[in-house]
Order: structure tokens, then sequence, then C-alpha cells
């Protein structure tokens, strides 16, 4: 198989630098501005920002307890939903790579579905099905289990359950990669040996999907951290997260440098959480 | 699984998760039938009547024709701009190509309403907050991802030699390119736009805080009425619809062309 | 003119990556020959066929075809038909289609071109009414296509990368004579890249034997079989190939094994007659069908019998002296009957090989 490329280095350049430019005008150099925005400040009344140097913003989001307990209350809501996400993930996936040869390209662009419908339109169908009068209260209810309605909208619970809906998908796919790479004798093989099931997922299967782990628990855990339409919709404005903080700075109270402070502190934590993904994937990795 | 009832409840996990998965949506096609003025599910008695209304709902009409237009006009330059860079990547191997990817695909792992929040504040100060370049710009971005990285898995997949035996048989490179590379990238080509359409039109994070008074897409005006007005049968009538179109073309792309493997 | 060769390489040069893949080759293939490149992988060859293709530039170096040079043109301007290994076939189009490709190209008339690829598709043994496409055909049946496709458009040289790797043996035993047989039909140069030397003996005007980017020897099969240039050329060639014995003179008529053996052959073999001087290390080539196995007599090798093959017509006799395996192919009919036997070589010339160099004595 040919090796050297089979056209100009003059012309592959040609052919990607729209692309590049573009990503790298739009995409990558508005996150260099935020850093500078953020220690900016609003012109009091205006859309106008004064630019000198200040730190007011972040002292702001450390010392308001508004901001902390927002900060705090997505950290382990992201977590939460993390943790579901995979518990829920792992069998489905396991399910598609092993027994559904057949409907294996249907139930994955059933998971993609989600995707690619938006924030929106499934939250949309949640708050009906959670809702007092909604289906999931009447149909307990019909089935004597419960008097009156649980109240599963304006609280976590009702945020929780429209994150791990939205972003599930994250996590089976790769799941599904990971696990559709291990040879399946893998599992025969320690069985003969005589491990027993739960043996071989525990020493076998868990560190061999661990890729797949640390991609999809990554993938969600930031997803959730930065989501705030889903939360707004169903937590109706009760629920506090901290990307709904800074969409509500950026789009209404349009103090843009606060906004960045706060966007920046997302992305702080985004970083800890892959720095943490390297970290486990590798040590873990190590170790077995 | 070697128990025949440990297989059975896995199945029926599945099931129910992938229920879970799915219910939220189902359950907007169908409660947007219910003839009732509440929102219901289950619908009590059924009918077109809020699909009705919302096609006659003036400024829904014209958010829905808004999300298409800038749909169609960030599909196009954004696979147009994807197929050549992922046609360079794969068939020019540079050193590079790795980074490129990632640059391609930062979009899907940078959180996007921060960046939505930077570049609105940038708009701002370049004076074009709120145009509809603006807005372009920033969903070809939002979909460049999608129909980057189908297009390198396309032509990834085309055999290298079929290229070269045009080539031998007295193809130019254009010739090449129009009689034998492009006929066997469009099962790509149209994976990409689809999806791509679907990203943009089904936007809300980017869109809401990006787009000016003018350029109201559908997914923002729902957002925005839901949060001043709370549901209405109406909105639940278009969003069954939008889902449906979305669900009808990815069928019709797993049909046609076999959406699901370009991932 | 006579003098001039219909396709002339000179001093091509290639490296990628930092490695030489090909050093100053020169070639030079007469009209309507059939040559193969013959070597193991990574010898070059492929980068060789791929530059004469014109789909990779050469570093250094001239190509001429029937008087023009054609170094710097595109593949689309060269006159030349390619067939690929994995036969490359368009699988969106006909296979008809496939075959008027290049005619297309050239611009050809329609009624003449459908002409021509009846005419193609025949010559390779294919019913012309064929009208499927290229996924729905057998490995073989592919290749005839690939070929048909490549010499619809006439070309005056005719390049084939592997053509039988990917067919199953018996396959390829049938096809390679066909393309031997189409080539002396069509008249066409052609220059067959392969690394089964069974392939390339057996339908080659001349070889050219490549190892790391350089062309050992080039001859006709004969030449290459009965006068190897190196050791390796004489270890490859054949099936099976020559039995390489290491040997070192000690003294003017006596050899000395690997294992301390001393041997003292006929004086037409001793180190004497082959200008060999004491302490030289030699490999001899041994054919396994010119070695005759006896039990008594001056000047055999002992050998040890470790097994033997019946091969229907004959026998493959595996005997261990001076530390190597020796093959020696005999009749069917020739019975062994004790494991200790002498191997005798034929009375002529030994081809002698330095052991350091692997060039000839």
């Amino acid at each position: 198989m040919k090796q050297t490329p089979d056209i100009k280095p003059i012309a592959t350049a040609l052919l990607v630098a729209p692309a590049a430019i573009l990503m790298f005008g739009v995409f990558v150099l508005p996150f260099l501005f935020l850093v500078v925005l953020s220690f900016w400040s609003q012109v009091p009344g205006s859309l106008g920002m004064d630019p000198t140097f200040t730190l007011a913003n972040y002292a702001r989001i450390i010392s308001d307890s508004y901001y902390l307990g927002g900060l705090w209350t997505t950290l382990w809501l992201s977590g939460l939903v993390t943790l579901i996400c995979l518990i829920l993930a792992l069998p489905l996936a396991r399910w598609i790579v092993l027994h559904a040869k057949r409907t294996k390209g249907l139930l994955i662009g059933l998971c993609i579905l989600p995707l690619v419908c938006g924030a929106l339109l499934p939250t949309l169908g949640l708050v009906n099905l959670l809702s007092p009068l909604g289906f999931i209260n009447g149909a307990l209810k019909s089935m004597g289990l419960i008097k009156t309605s649980l109240p599963l909208l304006g609280n976590i619970a009702g945020v929780s359950i429209g994150l791990v809906q939205a972003f599930l998908p994250l996590m089976i796919l790769p799941l599904i990669s990971t696990i559709e790479r291990i040879p399946h004798d893998y599992e025969k093989a320690a069985m003969s040996l005589g491990a027993t099931r739960l043996v071989v997922w525990r020493r076998v299967l868990l560190p061999l999907m661990l890729p797949g782990i640390v991609a999809g628990s990554l993938l969600v855990f930031c997803a959730s951290l930065t989501a705030f339409v889903t939360p707004q919709i169903l937590g109706q404005g009760k629920v506090v997260t901290f990307a709904s903080l800074a969409y509500q700075q950026a789009a209404m109270v349009l103090d843009w440098p606060f906004a960045s402070a706060l966007g920046m502190v997302m992305l702080l934590f985004l970083a800890l959480a892959g720095i943490l993904g390297a970290l486990v994937s590798r040590g873990l990795g190590r170790g077995s | 699984m070697t128990s025949r009832f440990g297989k059975a409840m896995l199945l029926a996990a599945v099931v129910a998760i992938l229920l879970f998965l799915l219910a939220p949506i189902l359950v907007l096609i169908l409660s947007a039938f219910d003839s009732g003025n509440i929102f219901r599910f289950p619908p009590r008695a059924l009918s077109f009547r809020w699909f009705e209304t919302a096609l006659n709902h003036s400024e829904y009409r014209s958010s829905l024709w808004i999300s298409t237009v800038l749909g169609l006009i960030s599909t196009v330059v954004a696979v147009g701009l994807a197929s050549l860079a992922a046609f360079g990547l794969v068939r020019g191997k540079p050193s590079y190509r790795l980074a490129m990817e990632v640059l391609l695909l930062a979009p899907l792992t940078l959180p996007l309403v921060v960046w939505a929040i930077a570049l609105l504040s940038i708009y701002a100060q370049l004076g074009i907050n709120g145009t509809l370049p603006g807005l372009i710009l920033a969903h070809v971005t939002i979909t460049m991802p999608f129909a980057a990285r189908i297009m390198i898995a396309t032509f990834d997949e085309i055999d290298p030699n079929l290229e070269a035996a045009a080539k031998s048989l007295g193809a130019s490179p254009w010739q090449v390119v129009r009689r034998i590379t492009l006929p066997l990238a469009r099962p790509g080509l149209l994976s990409s736009t689809a999806i791509a359409f679907l990203v943009s039109f089904n936007d809300v994070v980017v869109t809401t805080l990006i787009a000016g008074a003018g350029w109201i897409t559908f997914p923002v005006r729902t957002f925005s009425r839901l949060r001043t007005e709370g549901i209405d049968p109406t909105t639940i009538a278009i969003g069954a619809m939008i889902v449906a179109f979305t669900i009808l073309v990815i069928v019709l792309g797993q049909r046609l062309f076999q959406l699901s493997r370009r991932f | 003119m006579t003098g001039s060769p219909y396709l002339r390489i000179r001093t091509v040069q290639k490296s990628y990556k930092g490695s030489v893949a090909l050093h100053d080759i020169d070639l030079d293939v007469e009209q309507g020959a059939f040559v193969s490149l013959l070597g193991p992988s990574g010898c070059g060859k492929s980068t060789l066929l791929q530059i004469l293709a014109g789909l990779m530039e050469p570093d250094r170096g001239q190509i001429q075809l029937d008087g023009a040079d054609i170094t710097n043109l595109p593949p689309w301007r060269r006159n030349i038909g390619l067939v690929f290994q994995n036969y490359a076939l368009f699988p969106h189009l006909s296979i008809r289609q496939n075959v008027r490709f290049g005619l297309d190209m050239l611009g050809m008339g329609r009624v003449e071109a459908e002409k021509r690829v009846d005419e193609s598709l025949e010559m390779v043994g294919l019913d012309p009414s064929l009208s499927r496409r290229p996924s729905e055909l057998s490995g073989g049946q592919q290749q005839r296509v690939a070929i048909a496709r490549a010499i619809a458009i006439r070309p005056g040289l005719l390049l084939m990368d592997e053509p039988l790797s990917n067919l199953d043996a018996v396959l390829r035993h049938k096809v390679r004579l066909e393309l031997r047989e189409l080539h002396d039909r069509t008249g066409i140069t052609t220059i067959m890249v392969t690394h089964d030397q069974a392939e390339a003996l057996a339908t080659s005007d001349r070889i050219a034997v490549m190892q790391s980017g350089r062309i050992l020897q080039y001859e006709a099969p004969e030449t290459l079989y009965s006068a190897p240039a190196t050791a390796f050329i004489a270890g490859f060639v054949g099936s099976p190939p020559a039995n390489l014995l290491p040997l070192t003179a000690s003294g003017p008529d006596n050899w000395t094994l690997a294992d301390g053996q001393v041997w003292q052959p006929a004086a037409v073999l001793a180190p004497k007659a082959n200008g060999a001087q004491s302490g030289r290390a030699c490999l001899i080539a041994l054919r396994p069908e010119n070695l005759t196995i006896g039990t008594t007599g001056d000047g055999g090798l002992p050998a040890r019998v470790a097994a033997v093959e019946f091969n229907g017509g004959d026998r493959l006799v595996h005997a261990e002296t001076g530390g190597t395996r020796i093959t020696v192919r005999i009749a069917a009919s020739q019975a062994i009957t004790s494991p200790d036997i002498l191997l005798f070589p034929p009375q002529q010339a030994p081809v002698l090989f330095d052991a350091a160099t692997g060039t000839r004595l």
C-alpha cells in the first residue's frame, strides 16, 4: 500500500485552509477572547465594556454564595447524571454489540436521534411525562401506587431525568465502540479457567471497557456541566445551574465580562475533569 | 449470557432503557394529536386541529422559514468546506492530519454556551451583532464537526487505487473527481447534508444567544415562549412536526445511504 | 533503430521517509517483451511500477517509452495500462462501463467504443453481454475485467501489480498461463510485479530480480536458474530453490563443512579448480534435481535422511549434512533403504558464492 500522498502538499494545504481558517477564527479565537474579556467589566447601564484589567468578576463568583451554590449544585448533579448514564448504558451497549446484529444500524440510529433533535424537543415531551397531570403520575395513580402526584418538575429529580435522557447517547456510543473491540473469546477463556460471572466482569470486562467508560463519562459529565436549556425548562427556574447563570448574564443582564468569567470557571472544571479522566484511564489501565 | 433468564432480564432492561430514551419524543408526537386545549398525554381524542393552527400562526411560520433558510445555507457551506478539507486530509496524508481533525471536531468537545457568550461579545464589538452572516458563520461552525467526521470517513473508505486506475486510463484530475470520486462520495455527501441540516435546524444553545431580533429561529422562539407563556398545544404541534421530520430524515438516510455507518 | 530499447529506465532513484526505496535503477525492455520484477516485499518492485505508471515521481532519473521522454508526464498522458492486485474496478459502473472508461477518456465514438469493449472482453475469456456490477463477479472474473479494461485502450505498456496474488492457488496456475497467452496474442509490452518466483519463471521472457532497491540480475528465466549471480537468487528461484551449503576451503582439494566434517569431492568441484584460497568461506548451490543419492562411491557428501516427501511423480528427500538441511529430488521409483546416504553433486563446474558477500566466485 502506498505511503506517499496522492496530491501535492500545496494542493492539500489549499483544500484544508478554508475550513481551518473558519474553525480557528470563528471557534478558537473567541475562546482566547473570552479569557481577556473575563478581566474586563461592564459599563453600567450600557452595552459598552471597560477594558481596564480587573479581578472583580472572579471575586464576585467566589464570594457570592448564589454563584458558589450554583456551581456546587451543577457539579454534583453532573456527577449523578454521569453515574446513572453509565449504569443504564452498559447493558444497552452490550446488548447492541452482542445480540443485535441485524438491527444494529437501527438501534444506533435511535441512539443518535436524541442527539440530533437538539436540547429542546425531547424536553418538551418530558415536561408532559413528568408533570403532575402527566402520564407518569397518571399511570402510577391508576396502578394505585400513589395517591397524590409526585413532584417531578421544578426540582432536581426532573432535571436529572432530563439530563440523563439527553446525554445517554453520549455514553452509549463510545461504549459500543469499545465493547466491539473486545474479542468475545476473552470472556469464554476466563470462564473456562473457572471465573464466575462477577469475577469475569470485575477483572476482565471492566478493565477492557475502561477506555469507553472514561470517554463516555467525560462526555456526559462535560455536557451536563454546561447544559442550560434542559435545566431551565425542567427546573422551571427553581434549579439553578451554573450554565443557566452564565446564560442569564449573557442574554438578559448583558454583563458579558461577568458571563465570560462564569464561562472560564466552567472551562476550568472541564479541564479538571479531562485531567482526571486521563489519570484514571492511565492509572487503572496499568494496575489491571 | 449463558442463562436464558439472564438473557431475558437483559433484554427487558434494554427495552426499558430504549423506551426511556425515546419516550419523550414519542409523547411529543402523540400528544400533538390531542383535540383538547391542554397539553395532555395520553390524548383524549385525536385531531389535527393544532397542526392547522400551527401552520397558520404567522410568527411560527416565519421562524420555521428562517430556520429552513439558515439551515440550507449553513449546510451547503459546511458540507462544502468539510468535503474539501476531508479530501485534502485523506489524499494528501499531511503530517498535521490529526491536529486538523481535532480542530474540525472541536465544537463537539468544548461547551457551546461558553463559546456563544464569547462570540456574542466579539460580534457586538465588531458591530455585526444580530446579522444574518454572523448567524450563518456560527451555524457553519457548529455543523462542521458532523460534516467533517462523515466526509473524512467517506473518503477514507474510497479505495485510492480507483483514482489511480482512472488516471492510468487517461482521466485528468478533474475527470477523476467528477466521474469517480464524487459519485462514490455521494452517500457521504447526502448523509452529512442531512445531519448538518438537522443540527442547524434544531440548535437552541447557540442561536438563542447569537440571533438578533430579526432572525428568530423556530427552536429559539419556542424556548422563549416556554419561559414566558408555558407550554401550549400549538408549540407542541410544531415540535411534533419537527421531530417527525427529523426521524423521517434519519430513516430515509439509513435506507438510502446507510447513515449510521458514516459515524 | 535496432539498438534502442522500447522502454528505457535510467538511474531512477527514489527515497521517502528517510530511507532509499530505489538505488539508481537501470533497465531496458524490448518491444513486445514480458518482463517480471521479482523480489520479496520491500524490495522496491512496486515502487518502480508506480514510477513507471506516473503515480509517483522519482527523485532522479529518466524514463523513455518508444523514444519519448515520459519522466515528467502525468499518468493520464502516458499510454499505459495498469492492473492492480485488488482489481480496482469502479464499483458504481457496470462491467462494460468499466472497460469502456479509458475509451471514453480518449473521446472514442460510441459505436467504435462498444465494439472495442466486446473485443477486449472476448480476449480475456468473458462473455461480452455481461452487464453486471463488479461486486457480483467472482475474484477471477473481476481480474479478467481489470485486464480487459487496461488493454482496451491498446496501451504501449501494460503494468501489472501482483495480478495473481489475490487468487486461490488453483486459479493462479491457470490464469498465469492465460496471461502469457494474452500477451502473445496482443503483443503488448508487459511488466509484471510479483513475489512468486514460479509465476515469474513460467511467464516471463526476462526477469529482473530485485532486493533492497536494486536489480541483482536481469536475465531470461533459464539463465537465472542455471547461473544465478548471487546466493540470494540461487536460494530464491526454483521450486524448491537451490540448497545453499556453507563450506570453507581447507587446502587445495578439500572443503570443511560447518560441523567440522571434511569433504573431498571430485577434482572439478575442489577449491583449487574454482579459485578458492584456503580459508575462504563459501556457499555452494546444489539444485535438488541435480543431486544423486547413493550408498557408495568417491566424492560423496555423507548425509542423514530426516524426512522423505512423496510427490506423486517424484520424491523429495530431506537430509542433514554439514549442519544444513539439503533437499534432493529423486524419481518416485527410487527407494531409500537406509538413513545414511551419500549425496553426489553433478560432475561439472559448481555454482559457488562468497559466504560474506553472496557474490559469485
